[in-house]
């Protein structure tokens, strides 16, 4: 037998759609969204709020990640145990939380028992106990766990990111709220916080999954029929700008093993239209495993396990992010490299790096929701960014004429590597003196309350 | 509960002992590969720990026909995504795609399995030394509690024991390690027939295997070694503890335990597995329910298992204290919840529980084609059977409270003994004059 010295060649992918929609309203004014996709026998439902995070009132910020908690804590006449003996007993799973552009609640359950699941989460979002003892215990174990994650430098350096970009924005700040304004929260806040923005006008449901045998619409609506508007209006959102500058902080972690690094700076909405271009740039940039950045980071210098960058977007604002951790005497060095990476990759971007981009992007599509949850992960993405529902498609088309000439045009517009905000969770005695001699910004050195 | 799902699947041996399992999903328009090496951590010399997960990492760095970093790039570019995992028992490599990348990714995962060493040079090899040992700090060394696991596996086996160290190892080993090193480990653990391939998804039965034997059949078989497995070790019987005094946020406590064998018809296993979903999973569970809703002790409490081949499985739990509580109460709590459900057995409604979220589990693991290929490489190389994973909703439907009780007793209430507590060095001084004492280091007693 012979042995193939090159690889074989690769057919052109089978073009792919984002599973087809269907559609129905109820009469209450609840949107329903239905997405078949066989052979997934755990169906994902999610209960889509259409209420920003800027929403919550700034001295009681928490509020709604506290409701999102009490949600699960008993609903329809029974009590915290009882829901979720309930839940477990479908082999169910939910949860509810807040983000910055939506509030969600999410049900995972075998389709065998859908209706059961239905019926539960219906009881989640019209008739939730919010037992006063259950609330108080809450808020507790949220106040604890604020008070934890001050000991995990990754989480730290994403706070103190967020809070040196953003400025007076409610993007600064906790999602899950500070601890100062947790402590403020009361239930009467919690359930007039509910009151205002569950209401079926301002929902949609996304259900996907293998539904062979049974109607999707006939299952949510019968749990979901008899839910009434009682409340406030829609609130508009909060922009979400980059209001800093160039600067490195370096957040003091005597002894540190290795330095984490965090950077932020301007990014663009999905909605954006160099946003196809910019995707592509960035997965050459810092977007894949064989990006420039990790390429450098971690296959030539061994600084590190991993080094990527990301575009993060919201409704009213998107971040350029590069996020790495590396040893921690070389951290100074990896900062250069960044940078410098970052600021060569300007008018360079070439079309290997753009054919392979878009071939990776627009070929891993099918991988990428094969699953059920993906699917409905990513229309609550487009409900959440205020996107058309036929975004999938539309981007991966227009990702497939992104040109090296695009892709370097939208870099070269979007990013700016001279006012990135980078933080270094380290030892700052050993990593200060290199850092200022970097000289890619002033050196502030931050003293986090730590336990 | 569940329609009932099965994933039939098809085998043939090559000539050169390679076992090539197929499942197909027509339609599904994504494959996945899953090659599984009957290698891991276990088959480590005592002096490199460490050695098998470095390894993988180098069969990323090119191979005779393959440059460094391509392998990656390629099949990335590709639309792919791919990785590869080495555990205990065993090292896969694994990617999924578009069903025309199928021969790609074949090509390449025969290319180093046939010829690794070709391109290998020092500095590639000095450079995954390196990023494995930024791996380990990321994983653990740099995270509150993160090396927990290295602490509890020396309460319950030995050193020379198989699974008496992790398969991330220790760094100095990797270290001192050389390029023949890898050269022999190649030789030694990298064969046709040592290996399962499985192929999932949007792929015929006869084209998966025709491909199966264009690509790995010229590949020569080698003499593979003979698969050793210590005896089963019965639970620890006397008390072990380990106290250690860390920069945490709050004390924590966490019980190591032997457990029965992994086999795909194992009453035993199965059982353990329950009743350790009935004390520690999620907010169901007994541990939730005294230690963080009604005491509020905690801030998390759980229990989880490892299903392993060499003798015994092994099992985890874990109780993060809030800050301010006696750890020798939060453990005198747990005693309580394991004794008195030893000694009751499971309600009706807790084992209904237990087995509703361990068939939506598997569900949910079966819902990819790479879930599935991980299983079906798993089961025809542990257990010589690839039909194995299918044999698990009805193995679980049929267990009976008595057996949870007897597990329980049997397996799980043991754990008790070997017990790892870390308190936060920030309180050592006035509140743990016992962890304190031991402070400068891993203090097995």
């Amino acid at each position: 037998m012979t042995v193939m010295e090159h690889p074989p060649a690769v057919p052109p992918a089978v073009d792919w759609s984002f599973p087809s929609r269907r559609e129905h309203r109820l009469d209450n004014g609840l949107t329903v969204l239905v997405y078949n996709c066989p052979g997934q026998f755990v169906v994902t439902v999610s209960v889509l709020f259409d209420v920003p995070l800027s929403g919550e009132p700034r001295d009681r910020e928490g509020v709604a990640g506290l409701t999102g908690g009490c949600l699960t804590k008993g609903a329809g006449g029974r009590t915290a145990e009882e829901f979720a003996d309930a839940i477990a007993v479908c082999g169910a799973d939910v949860d509810a939380s807040a983000s910055p552009d939506g509030f969600g609640v999410r049900l995972s359950v075998p389709l065998v028992r859908l209706s059961e699941g239905l019926a539960l989460m219906a009881d989640m979002v019209q008739a939730p106990t919010f037992d006063e003892a259950e609330f108080a215990q809450q808020k507790r174990q949220r106040l604890q766990e604020i008070e934890q994650s001050a000991s995990y430098p990754q989480h730290v350096a994403v706070e103190q990111l967020n809070a040196a970009l953003f400025g007076a924005a409610r993007a600064a700040r906790p999602v899950g709220g500070a601890a100062d304004t947790v402590a403020q929260v009361e239930r009467a806040d919690m359930v007039a916080y509910a009151r205002q923005h569950f209401q079926p006008s301002q929902a949609t449901v996304v259900a996907a999954g293998d539904f062979a045998g049974v109607d999707p619409f006939e299952a949510v609506s019968e749990a979901f029929a008899g839910w009434q508007h009682v409340g406030g209006d829609r609130l508009p959102g909060e922009a979400a700008t980059v209001v800093a500058d160039r600067r490195v902080l370096l957040v003091d972690w005597p002894e540190a093993p290795q330095a984490t690094v965090r950077v932020g700076g301007r990014g663009i909405t999905r909605n954006d239209a160099r946003w196809p271009a910019m995707f592509v740039a960035n997965f050459a940039v810092g977007g894949s495993f064989s990006s420039r950045l990790n390429t450098v980071l971690r296959e030539e210098k061994g600084y590190t396990y991993g080094a990527n960058s990301g575009l993060d977007t919201g409704r009213h604002g998107g971040l350029f992010t590069v996020a790495t951790a590396v040893r921690s005497d070389a951290a100074a060095e990896s900062v250069g490299h960044i940078v410098s990476i970052l600021e060569a990759a300007a008018g360079t971007i070439n079309a290997d790096e753009t054919a392979t981009a878009i071939r990776a992007v627009t070929d891993s599509a099918a991988l990428g929701f094969e699953r059920a949850g993906a699917v409905v992960g990513r229309v609550e993405m487009l409900l959440n960014e205020n996107l058309p529902l036929d975004h999938v498609d539309a981007n991966l088309s227009r990702i497939r004429r992104v040109t090296p000439e695009s892709a370097n045009e939208a870099y070269a517009g979007v990013l700016d590597p001279g006012s990135l905000i980078f933080v270094v969770v380290g030892d700052a005695a050993m990593l200060r003196p290199s850092l200022e001699t970097l000289a890619y910004a002033p050196v502030d050195v931050i003293s986090p309350p730590r336990r | 509960m569940t329609a009932d799902v099965r994933y039939p699947t098809s085998s043939r041996t090559l000539d050169n002992g390679l076992r090539v399992v197929v499942s197909p999903t027509p339609g599904l328009g994504v494959v996945a590969v899953n090659l599984w090496y009957d290698v891991g951590s276990r088959h480590e010399e005592p002096h490199r720990q460490g050695f098998a997960h470095l390894f993988e990492h180098l069969m990323f760095q090119g191979s005779r026909h393959v440059k460094s970093g391509d392998h990656f790039a390629l099949l990335q570019g590709r639309g792919a995504s791919l990785n590869a995992t080495t555990s205990f028992d065993s090292t896969n490599y694994f990617e999924s795609m578009p069903a025309g990348v199928l021969d790609l990714a074949l090509w390449l995962e025969a290319d180093r399995m046939a010829y690794l060493d070709d391109v290998l040079t020092q500095q590639n090899f000095d450079n995954q030394v390196d990023v494995v040992a930024q791996e380990r700090s990321q994983r653990m060394d740099n995270v509150p509690y993160g090396t927990v696991f290295e602490k509890a596996l020396p309460l319950i086996f030995d050193p020379e024991h198989p699974y008496g160290h992790l398969p991330i190892g220790n760094m100095q080993h990797l270290a001192d390690a050389t390029l023949a090193e890898v050269s022999a480990f190649h030789a030694r653990h990298y064969m046709p027939n040592t290996a399962v391939l499985s192929i999932v998804g949007d792929v015929e039965d006869s084209a998966a295997f025709a491909k199966a034997d264009m690509y790995f059949g010229h590949i020569d078989s080698g003499e593979a070694p003979k698969r050793e497995l210590p005896p089963a070790l019965p639970p620890v019987g006397e008390v072990r503890r380990a106290n250690f005094v860390e920069d945490v946020p709050a004390p924590a406590v966490w019980l190591a335990s032997r457990l029965p064998v992994d086999a795909p018809d194992s009453r035993e296993l199965a059982a353990v597995e329950l009743a350790s979903s009935i004390v520690g999973d999620g907010e169901t569970s007994r541990f939730h329910r005294r230690l963080v809703r009604q005491d509020e002790l905690a801030l998390t409490a759980g229990m989880g298992i490892n299903p392993l081949i060499a003798g015994n499985s092994l099992g985890l739990g874990s109780v993060r204290a809030l800050p301010d509580r006696d750890l020798d109460e939060v453990v005198a709590t747990v005693e309580e919840v394991l004794e008195t459900f030893a000694a009751d057995g499971p309600t009706e409604g807790e084992l209904a529980v237990a087995r509703a979220q361990a068939e939506r589990d598997w569900l949910d693991d079966m819902g990819t084609a790479a879930g599935r290929a991980d299983a079906i490489s798993g089961c025809a190389m542990l257990f010589d059977d690839p039909e194995a994973l299918n044999l698990r909703l009805p193995l679980l439907r049929s267990i009976t409270a008595a057996e949870v009780q007897e597990a329980t007793q049997v397996w799980l209430l043991p754990a008790l003994k070997a017990q790892v507590r870390i308190t936060p060095s920030g309180r050592a001084r006035d509140a743990d004059p016992l962890s304190a004492a031991v402070a400068d280091g891993a203090g097995v007693s």
